[in-house]
């Protein structure tokens, strides 16, 4: 920081706070929490892989308020916090689906099973994302584009519900109901700490990212609008 | 078209009706997208049953599918041309310069949709039913349809409109429309296998209903939505 002489900015504590909580989550993870009875060691990817679900849940979300926003307001800002979030909510999507499938294969014996409603689900709210970005890279920058990419972000969250409710809709056989939620046994605290420890790291990090890959974008914009001045004289 | 001279502008119902007569005297004159549609579809049947040898005790399991996949290949026909058709002539703009409410011209397009889709059905329903021997002239399957049509109509009409402008469009629209569509096909094939099996009323009313569900939201939202999507 001091070498580029830039200032140290609330994005770069951020930063600093997310890589701290990553290395207590992972500590906490791998060395403190209890080795599950049934499932062994393979069960500790879970910290990983439930903050991912979750930050990328919370990721579609801002895209489909952002694009609410956008369409109301029109201002460019929204759209960027769309594009944003879209992108990060596919990484994380992306690595939720990933740990997962790393745990499927050891505990039950394949990488993907299509009879489990919320692997599905997941999938397809996935898919529908990456069409989100697809579309916005095919089209010109733009209010034009921007104005439709919010429509599709907006209609496209009809998916995450989908995800996040398809364990008690349907046959579920592998995610079972959150068991914060089920009252009677609550998760012992060595369970809960990593990972809430890891649901901080992971927020944090989406936060950090999120601010960066608006700054990038901003740039882009205004090159963009460089390049067509210039072209334009 | 020649009409009586109005004293008011029509309402919102009223601008539906002539937008979709309009749609529809297009397409009769034209004949460019449901010949085409039914030709292909029953192209794609033959395909699958080379494809999974559609016969005996597998045939009741994978005819559903079968059908409701060749149903929204076949939409891909009419929901590409639908919005692309006037954006390459110019009329989308001739139609948006006029006092019309873009929610009218949106439900007017899900309603051409909609009927290009019953006319397909038409035709293939009573193809599938005599290539593979299948029961399908059932209420419950009519009612099927009927959801089904609306919710592939509803959710590929503003996409339609949202990839008319776009490069790649005809890319864009299936890999936009899949995705959004899941919800709707896992629905509307469990109904058709439930109506197939002459399964009871209380299985596939809750299919049904998620069906319904599914319409509306669209349907309402994509009204609403689509003044953003088309606006300069």
């Amino acid at each position: 920081m001091s070498l580029t002489g830039r200032r140290f900015t609330v994005t770069d504590a951020i930063g600093i706070a997310a890589f701290l909580a990553m290395l207590i989550a992972l500590y906490l993870a791998i060395v403190e929490s209890p080795i599950e009875r049934v499932q062994g060691i393979h069960q500790k990817i879970f910290y990983i892989h439930v903050p991912t679900a979750l930050v990328g849940y919370i990721a579609f979300g801002v895209v489909a308020f952002a694009s609410i926003m956008y369409v109301w307001k029109r201002t460019d800002r929204w759209d960027r916090v769309a594009v944003a979030s879209a992108e990060l909510g596919v990484l994380f999507t992306t690595l939720m689906l990933a740990t997962g499938s790393i745990w499927g294969r050891p505990v039950w014996g394949a990488w993907w099973d299509w009879t489990d409603a919320r692997l599905v689900t997941s999938l397809v709210m996935w898919l529908v994302y990456v069409a989100y970005l697809m579309f916005r890279s095919l089209g010109e920058s733009g209010p034009g584009t921007y104005r439709s990419a919010a429509v599709i972000g907006i209609l496209g969250f009809v998916s995450v519900p989908l995800s996040y409710f398809s364990i008690w809709l349907w046959t579920n056989i592998l995610h079972p109901v959150p068991t914060l939620q089920s009252s009677t046994d609550r998760p012992e605290g060595s369970i809960l700490v990593p990972f809430l420890f890891g649901m901080l790291a992971f927020t944090l990090l989406y936060v950090y990212l999120m601010s960066f890959r608006m700054r990038v974008e901003e740039s882009q914009r205004e090159l963009n609008e460089l390049r067509a001045a210039q072209e334009a004289s | 078209m020649s009409r009586p001279q109005q004293a008011s502008p029509p309402g919102y119902l009223g601008q539906i009706r002539i937008l979709l007569a309009k749609e529809l005297t297009v397409e009769f004159r034209s004949r460019e997208t449901a010949i085409p549609m039914a030709v292909f579809a029953a192209a794609a049947l033959i395909a699958f049953q080379f494809s999974f040898d559609l016969r005996g005790g597998t045939l009741n399991l994978v005819a559903p599918g079968v059908l409701w996949v060749a149903i929204i290949f076949a939409s891909l026909l009419a929901l590409g041309r639908s919005f692309s058709r006037e954006v390459e002539r110019g009329s989308l703009d001739g139609l948006l310069a006029s006092p019309i409410d873009p929610g009218a011209l949106y439900l007017a397009k899900v309603s051409a949709n909609v009927i290009l889709l019953v006319v397909l059905e038409a035709v293939i329903i009573p193809l599938a039913a005599i290539l593979f021997n299948l029961q399908l002239f059932q209420p419950t399957l009519l009612l099927t349809l009927l959801l089904g049509n609306i919710g592939i109509a509803s959710v590929g009409t503003i996409l339609s409109a949202i990839s008319a402008r776009a490069r790649a469009r005809e890319a864009l629209l299936p890999i936009m429309l899949l995705p959004l569509l899941v919800p709707v096909i896992i629905a509307v094939v469990r109904a058709t296998a439930l109506a197939i099996d002459n399964g009871p009323w209380g299985d596939i009313q809750p299919w049904l209903a998620i069906l319904a569900a599914y319409d509306l939201v669209f349907l309402f939202v994509s009204s609403l939505l689509f003044y953003v999507t088309v606006e300069k």
